[in-house]
């Protein structure tokens, strides 16, 4: 009995890595297929793979677009995450003045926004500044969405570390800063992991604000592979393999930091 | 001089006050414990001390300096904490070092200090581990030694054994005391644990609700509680407490209360007090309520009646090694005995009638309104 509820268990769970799984295997199989068999009717399983497509595309402006959206996400992860430490540590170890709640309902706000709502202001002001399809324009955008998940989830983890360890610091004569930095920021490293994989799953994904405000040169990825949608129809091949060369270092960073994602969505409330 | 001295300390959490109005005053290389229930503000002292807590009101001297507005780390204290606080992402010799990087000290000498502590905390085959590696015993021993290695003359202790087992409690106890004689620095411990504060206090601040009770030495602490709640608080079982009257009966004078009775001067070898007298503030009691405290190591039992010996029946006993405590119905009343298991083994278990004294050179006396003791 106990036997076949552990099988049941284990087909419960093989179909639902499949249903996530299939999407991603069947791009990739698409990006090796000849162009014939991407239309093939059964589909077929059985096929000379070729990379052609890939070769095409690491010839296309996709790669501008693929270096775009690394340099945008990790400098806006870096910058949020730094921002971010610090502030939620103020809340952590500081927030004991009147309306605190208030302030951090503020941040918090700022990620209930829905971006359609700014994306015309913001065209306006980028226009104005001259900074419209700029990769600076992107950074400091997705930071503001960035910088407020950052605050809230590391909150999470500072209020967990007992603050004995930081007393006993700042007894033995280290300055606040040095406290900061040797003993408070070293015991979330779990929650920086995790809030750094949010932050550059987030900004990588992102297409609404990159679509509309960039144009050539700070075009993101998402982006560019809307646009393997030609007039003609859309480039399946080449497509897929586009997709797949930007979702594979996005899947290794995840499987890599996976335990700290799982602590993360519990907001640092596991072990 | 390393003295530490509290002027009417007062320490508030939003508008509730943990510690109203405390004076105090450590003196040079004294072993002073804070002994309370929790919440009695023990800790909230030890914490402004260390300049964690800002007092509301009040100065704190440390050696003549006034700290009370210093930070932590320019106060020369050095504290040990409940959970020892250990630097979890420190090796054992990280966690020994890091106080010392604080102090712009070179390598060679800090190296030197951390074999010094080491050798003296028998730990230097465990220099490399990390605390979660290591027994809670050892994890302790690092917190002593990150706490010894700057060499501050003052040492703060926050419940330092509470989280260690019986048998290891009792060890660490004689070698704090020891550590502390040797290096001769000026401690302050916190605890609720009366028996730890009786084994290692040169002098107890027994404290209640952000007050001092009573400050002395743990023989003045335990033999002449200054009122009711020290008398309670301090001693295993806790000490008994009875109503009564006192009266004159004849020529004698009685501490008479539900079901037993006490001679005044009875048993007072070398009593100054002619017969028919009393000490005069006793006397101001005459047909009064008065409180008689007695501690259960003060009960005398006996199997058959004798003169000033009251009948009580025995409900439990309880067993301890050598000894036994029993405890009985006298009135209406629990008194609780404790006394040599041999001795008493005609007090066995199960409404047995046996008899009792209390004698009256070991009862304390408290007003039964302000609860201080009366001097006899």
């Amino acid at each position: 009995m106990a036997r076949l509820k552990v099988i049941l268990k284990y087909v419960a769970a093989l179909g639902a890595t499949a249903l996530f799984v299939f999407p991603l295997a069947w791009m990739f199989l698409t990006s090796v297929k000849p162009r014939v068999d991407v239309f093939a009717k059964p589909p077929v399983f059985i096929f000379t793979p070729t990379f052609d497509n890939y070769s095409r595309v690491l010839d296309s402006e996709f790669m501008l677009q693929l270096l775009n959206s690394a340099i945008i996400a990790g400098i806006s992860t870096a910058f949020s995450l730094t921002l971010g430490a610090l502030a939620a540590y103020g809340f952590s170890r500081y927030g004991r003045f009147k309306r605190v709640d208030n302030l951090l309902f503020w941040i918090l706000s700022l990620r209930m926004l829905p971006p359609i709502a700014v994306v015309v202001p913001f065209y306006i002001l980028l226009r104005w500044a001259h900074l419209f399809d700029t990769r600076f324009a992107l950074i400091m955008i997705y930071s503001i969405f960035n910088i407020s998940f950052a605050v809230w989830l590391l909150k999470g983890f500072f209020d967990e570390i007992p603050p004995q360890l930081e007393e006993s610091a700042m007894l033995e004569g280290h300055s606040p800063p040095v406290v900061f930095l040797r003993v408070a920021l070293p015991m979330v490293r779990a929650g920086l992991a995790t809030t750094a994989a949010f932050c550059l799953i987030q900004s990588l994904n992102e297409f609404l604000l990159a679509l509309l405000l960039t144009d050539v040169d700070a075009v993101t990825a998402p982006v560019g592979l809307a646009n393997f949608q030609r007039y003609f129809g859309l480039e399946w091949g080449q497509f897929a393999a586009a997709a797949t060369i930007f979702v594979v270092p996005i899947i290794l960073f995840t499987v890599l930091v996976r335990h700290h994602l799982v602590r993360g969505m519990s907001f640092g409330r596991m072990g | 001089m390393p003295d530490i001295e509290l002027r009417d300390l007062t320490i508030k959490y939003g508008a509730t006050a943990a510690v109203s109005g405390v004076s105090l005053d450590v003196l040079d290389r004294e072993y002073c414990v804070l002994l309370g229930p929790s919440g009695c503000g023990k800790t909230s002292i030890l914490r402004a001390v260390a300049g964690f807590v800002a007092p509301a009101a009040g100065a704190i001297h440390i050696g003549g300096r006034d700290v009370t507005r210093l930070y932590p780390g320019d106060r020369d204290v050095a504290m040990i904490f409940q959970d020892y606080a250990l630097y979890p992402h420190m090796t054992v010799r990280g966690n020994f070092a890091f106080p010392l990087q604080a102090m712009k000290m070179g390598r060679a000498e800090r190296e030197q200090r951390i074999r010094e502590v080491a050798q003296l905390l028998r730990m230097e085959d465990l220099l490399d581990r990390y605390p979660r590696e290591l027994s809670g015993g050892q994890q302790q021993r690092v917190a002593v030694g990150r706490a010894l290695v700057r060499r501050c003359p003052v040492l703060l202790l926050d419940e330092p054994l509470g989280n260690l087992d019986a048998k290891l409690r009792v060890e660490t106890r004689a070698s704090l005391k020891r550590i502390q004689r040797d290096l001769g620095v000026t401690a302050v411990h916190v605890t609720h644990d009366q028996i730890e504060a009786l084994a290692l206090a040169d002098r107890i601040v027994v404290m209640e609700e952000g007050e001092i009770r009573q400050i002395g030495s743990p023989e003045q602490v335990y033999e002449r509680p200054d009122n009711l709640f020290v008398a309670q608080f301090v001693g295993t079982p806790a000490m008994n407490v009875l109503p009564c009257r006192l009266t004159r009966e004849g020529e004698r004078w009685l501490l008479a209360g539900a079901g037993f009775h006490v001679h005044v001067g009875s048993a007072a070898a070398g009593s100054t007090a002619a017969p028919g007298c009393v000490p005069p503030p006793l006397a101001n009691y005459r047909d009064r309520a008065i409180l008689l405290g007695i501690r259960a190591e003060h009960v005398r039992l006996a199997p058959a009646p004798g003169p000033d010996y009251f009948p009580a029946q025995v409900y439990v006993t309880e067993p301890q090694g050598s000894e036994v405590i029993v405890d009985m119905q006298v009135g209406g009343e629990i008194v609780r005995a404790r006394g040599d298991k041999e001795e008493w083994a005609f007090a066995a278990q199960g409404q047995t009638e046996v008899y009792a004294a209390f004698p009256f050179p070991r009862a304390h006396l408290f007003d039964p309104d302000t609860h201080r003791r009366v001097e006899v």
